[in-house]
């Protein structure tokens, strides 16, 4: 299973609980998804299912034109890859689309148990946005993956 | 990008992480 998996130090993974709070809540959420949102060569990867439930989480707790307008604005930001029908979303999504990351408020996949088996699996960092943010430096992420020194945010967050 | 005019449309909720988690939660016990 790892062979074909090629973790990208760009491709981050985040998951619906993370992506809802971004919208509904701000806080560490938000933080993390304004600094992919303001590099345009930071990927976030998504399956079809993990927007899906996003969508389902934002209509439940807000209302259906915010889930709506939501899902118009996170379909232009987002890379979705395929996911098996039996395969978990946020799992799937890092697999199949080669992030390096996986951001989450899920203690359980957070667990030094969970880390162990996923390593088994597929090399990923499982991460809550507070350690993301406490670790993850858009400078030193352009230095690993691109030659050149970091040209700063290339758009606007919000 | 329409963020900034949805998390304003969104602070009318005044909703928490852990209802966020907890529905997410129910919701994948469901399925």
């Amino acid at each position: 299973m790892s062979e074909s998996h090629k973790p990208d130090p760009t491709h981050v993974v985040v998951d619906a609980d993370v992506l809802a709070s971004d919208l509904l809540v701000g806080g560490p959420a938000r933080d993390v998804m304004d600094i992919i949102r303001s590099h345009s060569w930071l990927k976030l990867i998504v399956t079809e299912p993990l927007l899906e439930e996003t969508q389902a989480i934002v209509e439940s707790l807000a209302d259906q034109s915010l889930a709506d307008d939501w899902r118009a604005a996170i379909d232009e930001l987002a890379v979705v890859v395929e996911q098996p029908p039996e395969d978990r979303p946020v799992l799937a999504a890092a697999y199949r689309g080669d992030a390096s990351q996986i951001v989450t408020f899920d203690d359980r996949l957070r667990s030094a148990e969970a880390g162990a088996t996923l390593r088994g699996l597929f090399e990923v960092s499982v991460r809550s946005p507070n350690a993301f943010l406490a670790v993850v430096d858009p400078t030193t992420l352009y230095e690993l993956a691109f030659e050149g020194s970091y040209p700063g945010p290339d758009r606007k967050p919000r | 990008m329409p963020w900034a005019d949805l998390f304003e449309r969104a602070e009318a909720y005044e909703i928490e992480t852990d209802e966020i988690r907890a529905a997410l939660q129910e919701r994948r016990e469901r399925e």
